[in-house]
């Protein structure tokens, strides 16, 4: 074998093990490399209180209520809801139908208490005009890619609905 | 493609795209740049703010880019022993790792007003930090030696070892829940408006020209420095 | 005049528009000064070295 072959073969078979290696890593590791949980990720796993997580989800159309700086909302993946209590500042986008994470801990009373919370928002730019033209055609495609299974969805989709 | 491994045809035929890079990355700020900053519309959810994507999208491919021709010219000089290729690769550095900072910093001024943060550890914020240190320690290492080839070498390993960071920068917000939005590419096309496709393609043109430019500014000086080095070992001093 | 303060406010977000543009500047500018400055250095070791064998300037 000419010595340059066999550098190929080398480099290949060396980026190969590394890849390996990394992927078996980010594996074993994958559930600090989550940034937030959904609402049903929380019902299937048992988090103490007082542990720091952070959710991610819709903030629930109408279930804002802001009581002097205290705010209380529920966040949504569609299939479980959570109610969060907050206290501070909040993004500018953060409003009804928005994709938000919050971090903080859940309280005894099963009541999310966040210390922080951030806005997320989707991959979809386009002026205001043609959001709501859109909108008054109906044809409003919160996300691009529909078959997205619903947890995902819920998280980077703000749903019409509830507008 | 042989004829490209003579460092001195590779730079004559820079010396004559050149000025032709130069003369189009200008046309692409002229244009470009109006466009972005004022003609076309606001975010409807972000406002004026999506803006910045115009400066953050096309440093953030230019960061991966430049780390792409860093790698696969470190394979081939590592494969082919082909001089040229390691001298794109560390012509490719200094540029990639200020497009991979302009990303991070851009991405925090964007962060601060949208998100309500400038930093989260995230999967994305987190790989693409990586680049910027890869980058570094890829400059790093090739000035750490006594003898250059020996960092050209050990460079040329990390660039390569690097790489598969690409993939993870690139697919982090499709794989792990992160507080970063999914690519404006999809199997379903472009998440863009029409209005806003212009201005972010003349921008990175602008930047893909501006990388013309300097990297070929880049491998001229490591032919010099190759020759000052023989020149020097000829004298013997 | 009213459009141009518009445009100098970016909806309120004018501090993180512009200096996103302005780090994109200084980051374009100063690379490209940089690597200009190393290949002249490079050159000038070079021509000490071994002086070119036919000089720039045409001579008279």
């Amino acid at each position: 074998m000419k010595r340059k072959t066999q550098r190929l073969y080398f480099i290949l078979l060396g980026g190969l093990a590394v890849a390996t290696g990394i992927a078996l890593v980010l594996a074993a590791f994958e559930d600090s490399i989550v940034f937030f949980y959904s609402p049903s990720d929380l019902s299937q796993q048992t988090i103490n209180p007082g542990q720091r997580i952070r959710i991610g989800g819709l903030v629930e159309a109408g279930s804002v209520i802001k009581d002097g700086d205290t705010v209380t909302f529920k966040v949504t993946d569609t299939a479980e809801t959570l109610s969060i209590s907050y206290r501070g500042i909040l993004p500018d986008l953060f409003r009804e139908g928005q994709g938000i994470v919050a971090e903080g801990a859940l309280l005894a009373s099963g009541v999310f208490q966040a210390s922080d919370v951030l806005a997320k928002h989707d991959e979809n730019y386009m002026p205001p005009e043609v959001a709501d033209a859109l909108k008054a055609a109906g044809e409003w495609r919160p996300s691009q890619d529909g078959a997205e299974d619903a947890e995902t969805a819920a998280v980077e989709t703000i749903s019409t609905e509830t507008q | 493609m042989h004829a490209l491994a003579n460092p001195n045809r590779f730079l004559k035929l820079g010396d004559r795209i050149q000025p032709w890079a130069l003369g189009l990355c200008l046309i692409c700020l002229a244009v470009g740049l109006p466009i972005a900053l004022a003609f076309s519309p606001p975010d409807y959810q972000q406002g004026d703010t999506v803006r910045i994507m115009y400066i953050h999208v096309p440093a953030a491919w230019m960061s991966l880019f430049c780390y792409g021709v860093m790698a696969a010219g470190s394979a081939s000089f590592l494969i082919w022993r082909q001089p040229v290729a390691n001298m794109m690769a560390r012509a490719s550095a200094p540029v990639g790792a200020m497009f991979a900072g302009l990303c991070l910093l851009t991405g925090m001024l964007w962060g601060e007003p949208m998100w309500g943060t400038p930093w989260v550890w995230d999967a994305r914020l987190t790989s693409m930090l990586v680049l910027f240190f890869l980058y570094l320690g890829y400059m790093a290492l090739g000035d750490a030696f006594d003898r250059p080839e020996q960092g050209d070498k050990a460079g040329a390993i990390l660039a390569l070892v690097g790489s598969v960071n690409l993939p993870i920068i690139k697919f982090s917000v499709d794989w792990w829940n992160s507080l970063h939005q999914p690519s404006i590419f999809s199997m379903a096309g472009i998440s863009l408006d029409s209005s806003m496709i212009l201005p972010l393609f003349l921008m990175v043109g602008a930047f893909q020209t501006f990388y013309i430019v300097v990297v070929l500014m880049g491998v001229r000086t490591q032919v010099l420095t190759a020759k000052v080095r023989a020149a020097r070992l000829m004298r013997g001093t | 005049m009213e459009q141009f303060q518009t445009f100098i406010d970016m909806g309120g977000y004018a501090f993180f528009v512009w200096s996103a543009y302005a780090l994109a500047t200084a980051g374009l500018v100063g690379v490209w000064y940089m690597y200009r400055r190393t290949m002249k250095i490079r050159q000038a070791e070079l021509d000490q070295l071994r002086p070119p064998r036919e000089p720039d300037a045409p001579q008279e």
